[in-house]
């Protein structure tokens, strides 16, 4: 078979010109749509800390180095004395990745938590099965390890992500 | 091309040449998306969007693209918008993003998408590819929310209203109206939700289709075989009153 | 935890757990239409699990060295379905010169792989789920078995359902999707296992 140089030649050439054309259309709306994003991500992290502590006076972010988990944690001023810190962690494991806010109360009992982002294979029965347990309980002691949920791996996940917060407030790390 | 052939490539798409029910395509998101009746008619959306745009642009192109590397040039153009929806979703519409998942790239090998990119867009003319991209896109979201709509209030046994439409519900929790699960009671069919639910809902759904269409097919015989009949003893009596003329005379 | 019993566990857990017909959805449409010939489907299979696996090899490294450090990341389904409609055309030539006999019998699948959602899907979940390249790989292996595995059993299953009698209304494709029904479920009963 005797190969057409010349045709091949153009109809590559055509190709790339139309994939050059849809990575340069891409990349004009990504400039347009990654600052929405990032605004959309911020207000969820505005929204997640009302969710975890209501209405309470929020400091400002504090970032965390060398945790391969937490990436900050704002102090929280609860009014009436009480005091508080929220966590931004997040995880990852065979299924997939979690991302939370974790409340964590002065006295170190565990706050309410806000899930950030969840990409676990089994998102939903982790979401079912542990987390909204968790976030409906008054006393999140007697929930935090009931990880037989049908979702263990990721169960467990959340827990130590939680745990891993509470022992940095513990610490007395800044 | 006539007015006529205008309709004809619009509505075709919607009912006698219906993607899912008829044509069997797309059958993935069908089952795959259709939990909830937000995120299917989320997914049309994104779906007619990316239908439309693709079938025009290839319509306007069809002269210009090699015939020898025509399928790899649609997929790049469905590839582009699919990102490009994708992004838009991501920004505008993040919730649905998140709850389509991985189905929104997917959207590349919908077999609708480039099926309709090669049969009638790489053939006929850009008002005509637009009509049958809208046809086809209202056809398809109308099946995946039909779906949708059974394996909800079945299956959930009530309808939620924000859940992916998070604007309708601004800061609040999303709204869910009781239906056939509400304080007191529960006769919802939990089944339903599962993916087992989705291929036995789409199963009977098609079974119902297929048997109204067999019922048309045997009304239409039994509709000639009268009319046969009839027209047979018409003419028996006409042929009886043209005897009977005859032997007076 | 163990690397390899990690990588073994989410092994089973893509391929019967969460498998990729009857719980993920990738594929049905192929799924569907080779329908009750058990060589074709069983053809079928081991080519979308060769292009699976190559697919995910090529489009691991894409993504995080090439696509990520240039600031492009969102062209990753650009990208990943020219990959894998090229990888579909090398494969398909190499099999022609290699092995004209399996050519033979695969040859009329080749081109439908590109369209496969199994093989898109697999490859944006890796990259959505931000998974890392072992349980990538994982993926990818427990996904290819997992098709494998479907698309036979069904097809052996539907061989039967030919030439059983089935309300007129539900012949075809109607039966074909309560018997996945009924699969889905048996499947269902494997939750809980590797995870």
């Amino acid at each position: 078979m005797k190969i057409e140089w010349g045709k091949a030649f153009k109809t590559g050439i055509f190709l790339a010109c139309i994939a050059g054309a849809a990575a340069l259309i891409l990349s004009g709306v990504n400039v347009v749509t990654s600052k929405k994003i990032e605004e959309n991500r911020v207000q969820k992290e505005a929204k997640g800390l009302r969710r975890v502590f209501g209405e309470a006076t929020y400091g400002e972010a504090i970032p965390v180095e060398n945790d391969k988990n937490i990436s900050k944690y704002w102090s929280v001023n609860l009014g009436e004395g009480k005091e508080g810190r929220v966590y931004s962690v997040s995880g990852t494991n065979s299924y997939g990745s979690v991302s939370l806010l974790v409340g964590i109360y002065s006295d170190f009992s565990l706050g309410n938590i806000y899930v950030l982002e969840n990409t676990e294979s089994y998102a939903t029965t982790l979401q079912d099965g542990y987390l909204t347990p968790y976030i409906q309980a008054e006393d999140k002691e007697t929930v935090i390890d009931n990880v037989r949920c049908g979702a263990t791996y990721g169960a467990k996940l959340c827990r130590d992500l939680i745990l891993t917060a509470r022992n940095h407030y513990k610490g007395g790390n800044e | 091309m006539s007015k006529s052939n205008h309709r004809e490539s619009f509505v075709s798409g919607i009912f006698a040449n219906n993607p899912l029910f008829v044509s069997l395509l797309g059958i993935c998101p069908a089952l795959a998306v259709t939990k909830s009746i937000e995120a299917a008619i989320g997914m049309g959306l994104l779906f007619t969007f990316v239908l439309v745009c693709s079938n025009v642009l290839v319509s306007a192109l069809r002269k210009f693209i090699p015939e020898l590397i025509s399928t790899p040039c649609y997929i790049i153009i469905i590839a582009t918008f699919v990102t490009l929806v994708k992004m838009m979703a991501e920004a505008f519409l993040p919730e649905l993003y998140s709850t389509l998942g991985v189905f929104v790239s997917l959207l590349v090998v919908n077999c609708v998408i480039l099926g309709r990119a090669e049969a009638f867009a790489s053939k006929n003319g850009v008002l005509d590819s637009l009509l049958d991209g809208i046809g086809n896109g209202i056809g398809f979201t109308l099946a995946i929310v039909l779906i949708a709509a059974v394996r909800e209030i079945l299956g959930a046994g009530t309808i939620t209203i924000g859940q992916t439409f998070t604007f309708l519900v601004g800061e609040g929790d999303p709204t869910r109206l009781p239906i056939l699960k509400g304080p007191g009671y529960d006769v919802s069919l939990f089944a339903l939700t599962t993916p087992a639910g989705g291929f036995l809902v789409l199963g009977i759904v098609l079974a119902i289709i297929a048997a109204i269409k067999n019922a048309k097919a045997r009304k239409k015989a039994v509709d000639e075989r009268l009319a046969k009949e009839k027209a047979k003893a018409e003419a028996m009596a006409a042929k009886a009153a043209q005897a009977a003329k005859e032997a007076k005379q | 935890m163990n690397y390899l019993v990690a990588f073994l566990l989410a092994i089973v857990s893509y391929s019967l757990v969460n498998n990729v017909i009857v719980a993920r959805f990738y594929g049905i449409c192929s799924f569907v239409g080779v329908g009750g010939k058990v060589k074709s489907a069983a053809s079928m299979g081991v080519a979308v699990s060769f292009v699976i696996l190559l697919a995910t090899l090529i489009c691991y490294p894409i993504y995080h060295f090439l696509l990520v450090p240039a600031g492009v990341p969102f062209l990753d389904t650009l990208t990943y379905i020219l990959v894998i409609a090229c990888l579909v055309q090398v494969v398909g030539l190499f099999i022609k010169k290699k092995s004209p006999s399996l050519y033979k019998s695969l040859g009329i699948y080749l081109p439908l792989i590109t369209t496969n959602c199994a093989v898109l899907g697999v490859v944006s979940e890796n990259t959505m789920s931000n998974l890392d390249f072992l349980t990538s790989l994982a993926n990818a292996v427990g996904t290819s078995l997992g098709y494998l595995f479907a698309i036979t059993v069904y097809a052996c299953i539907r061989v039967r359902l030919e030439s059983a009698n089935t309300p007129k209304a539900f012949k075809g494709v109607p039966i074909a999707l309560i018997v996945a029904a009924i699969m889905a479920i048996a499947f269902m009963g494997l939750q809980g296992i590797g995870q």
